[in-house]
């Protein structure tokens, strides 16, 4: 009984990964099939990736940079946004917290239209690559923050930094010292979440962008509605090449870290018992 | 370097300092309070009597109300925030910094004050040698047990050599068996040591042990300060006795140089006349033969505690007294029991 149950969960999650996968590999295929409206057996071709890489390689690159740039802003405006938040708790930064969550629930069309509304005349700002990062940053800001609160809410920071100033340290070397590598995990977590956004952002982007600022989501959009089948499934499969070992990097490193935590933990069970509980009571 | 001159005994003073915190709560009253050099004093009080506040009023994590003054020495400190008073503290949480070793821990007060390495790396072997915790060296914060853990943010505490130690209920989070242990290390320790330290504690117990001194606090005044024996000698009211132990409060009616009570009649020569009332402790009645017994009363309950037994007699006053003795034998609910009470063991009080 307990065995028959065990192949049918086996066979209903294989098939709910296919569901998912099949589509994706699809996908691939089609990007280096000759013809897919005759099938692979019209033969497998690198042209069209080729193809993909002379028209949108710019876009790849933008994409890039923005996601960096927005992780950059995220990073110096979040996590000290985090941590007085955190320190302070009142009223205000109760409704600050609140204000941070309404990029996040209100439609990425919606921002990027208040965006143009705001800045649109300045058209320097509204044709370059920095209007995009204003609507990524806004959009992506508070994911940081909440990553970095969720950290900072589990450990005792205040006291932490309590005692660091009374062994002398001031401010400064008390946020670089104590408070930033203890809320490491959350940095990283919230980075891989902010970079991981602002790559994948269509919504807000595909309003902000012009044609000389045009980012891989919008290219994929572009390439779909304007060029053959084939060259939109090779721009997805140059898409998957370039941002899946980005992803696993960046997730490998923060769930690693994570693993080695827990094992420490497990290391320290006997060590509880351990020599201190042992030694005899004595006085310096 | 100046900062690490051995600052052997600061006199700390605290000069009229209240604390009114921004909601209006006063957790501190105009307090003043002089701490000799190399003097351990005990904040003992219940909890929210204002204990942590007037500590961390010393360390420089709560400034006075205005007009309130702490100086070290002859260091007027009141101005200078808690990294610039060079003070040693232990928290009831310990605070050790998770993202470091017990080493670099240690390390870290000496790191802030730019000691050489050279220097730095032996004062921290001094520092582990002295707290017995050489092999945990290496060991991150979370592979440590609660005794380890106080050990170590001991020595990170007292290892910039710092002109006070202050320590808030440090021994609060251990067991019993070895939170009895780690008071008498810390007691031998603060003593060699010769540095003027303040402890809170809610524990009587450890108050006692530890204390050159002890002050009673509560509702944010000092209530009584003194030797640990004064205090529980002679308290001066009513919440100090009771605070400090348990307290039998009986009341009689003198009459010469006798003291009558409804279970019989003790010797009495603090004078006055009509009803008097007397406290007395547990462990400082007897229980007697036939022939210099004073009071007779009955076990109404009686409780085997290991050590010692505890018994609640009906009809030497009004209300139930409690009686403690370390006699082995078994005494059963209903037995009529002798007293004795040694004229030295009734106190007074005067409010």
């Amino acid at each position: 009984m307990r065995r028959r149950n065990f192949y049918f969960q086996l066979v209903f999650t294989l098939l709910v990964c296919a569901f998912l996968i099949v589509p994706v590999f699809m996908s691939i295929v089609a990007g280096v099939t000759e013809n897919f409206f005759y099938g692979i057996s019209s033969g497998f071709t690198v042209r069209w990736i080729v193809k993909v890489w002379e028209l949108y390689d710019h876009t790849i690159f933008r994409s890039m940079y923005i996601a960096f740039a927005t992780l950059l802003v995220t990073l110096v405006l979040g996590v000290p946004t985090a941590y007085v938040l955190a320190k302070r708790q009142g009223l205000l930064t109760r409704l600050i917290e609140e204000f941070l969550v309404l990029p996040v629930a209100i439609p990425g069309l919606a921002i990027a239209l208040a965006l143009i509304l705001t800045y649109g005349g300045f058209r320097d700002f509204r044709t370059s690559w920095y209007f995009i990062l204003v609507g990524h940053v806004l959009y992506t800001l508070p994911f940081m923050i909440r990553s970095v609160l969720a950290v900072l809410s589990t450990i005792d920071f205040i006291t932490l930094e309590e005692s660091a100033a009374s062994l002398g340290a001031g401010f400064w070397q008390r946020f670089f010292g104590i408070i930033l590598p203890n809320v490491r995990s959350g940095i990283v977590a919230g980075s891989l979440t902010v970079v991981t956004l602002s790559i994948g952002e269509f919504n807000l982007t595909w309003m902000l962008h012009t044609p000389e600022t045009m980012t891989l989501p919008v290219g994929l959009a572009d390439s779909y509605a304007s060029m053959r089948l084939e060259i939109g499934s090779a721009y997805t499969l140059v898409f998957f090449v370039m941002i899946i070992p980005l992803l696993m990097a960046l997730q490998r490193y923060g769930v690693q870290r994570g693993k080695r935590r827990a094992r420490v933990q497990e290391e320290a069970g006997p060590a509880m018992a351990g020599p201190g509980a042992a030694t005899p009571a004595q006085g310096g | 370097m100046s900062a690490f001159t051995n600052h052997r005994g600061t006199n700390i003073r605290l000069v009229n300092c209240a604390k009114t915190f921004a909601n209006g709560t006063q957790a501190v009253v105009d307090t003043s309070l002089e701490i000799q050099g190399g003097e351990t004093v005990v904040f003992l009080g219940p909890s929210g009597c204002g204990k942590t506040t007037l500590l961390r009023l010393i360390a420089g994590l709560e400034s006075p109300d205005p007009g309130g003054r702490v100086y070290f020495d002859d260091d007027d400190v009141t101005a200078r925030p808690i990294e610039r008073r060079n003070v040693g503290m232990v928290f009831q949480s310990y605070a050790l910094f998770p993202n470091m070793n017990v080493e670099e821990n240690i390390a870290y007060g000496l790191k802030i004050h730019r000691m050489p390495t050279e220097q730095r790396n032996q004062r921290v072997d001094e520092m582990l040698t002295m707290m017995q915790i050489a092999e945990l060296r290496d060991r991150r914060i979370n592979q440590l047990s609660g005794g380890q853990r106080q050990r170590v943010a001991l020595a990170r505490a007292i290892a910039a050599q710092p002109r006070a130690l202050l320590l808030d209920e440090p021994l609060t989070a251990l067991d019993a068996l070895l939170r009895e242990r780690l008071r008498i290390e810390l007691d031998l320790l603060l003593h060699n040591l010769g540095v003027t330290s303040a402890y809170v504690t809610h524990d009587q117990a450890e108050a006692m042990a530890i204390g050159d001194r002890v002050a009673v606090m509560n509702k944010g005044a000092i209530v009584q300060i003194g030797e640990p024996r004064e205090i529980y000698f002679r308290p001066v009211s009513r919440f100090v006795a009771d605070f400090i132990g348990t307290m039998n409060r009986v009341t009689g009616n003198v009459s010469g140089d006798t003291l009558e009570l409804p279970g019989g009649r003790i010797p009495w020569q603090r004078g006055g006349s009509g009803r008097v009332e007397i406290l007395f402790r547990p462990g400082d009645v007897r229980i007697a033969n036939d022939h210099d017994a004073q009071l007779t009363g009955t076990i109404q309950e009686q409780f085997f505690l290991g050590d010692r037994t505890r018994l609640h007699v009906k009809g030497i006053a009004e209300a139930l007294i409690i009686v403690e003795t370390t006699e082995h034998r078994e005494f059963r609910v209903g037995e009529a029991i002798r007293l004795r009470l040694e004229p030295e063991a009734l106190l007074t009080l005067k409010d």
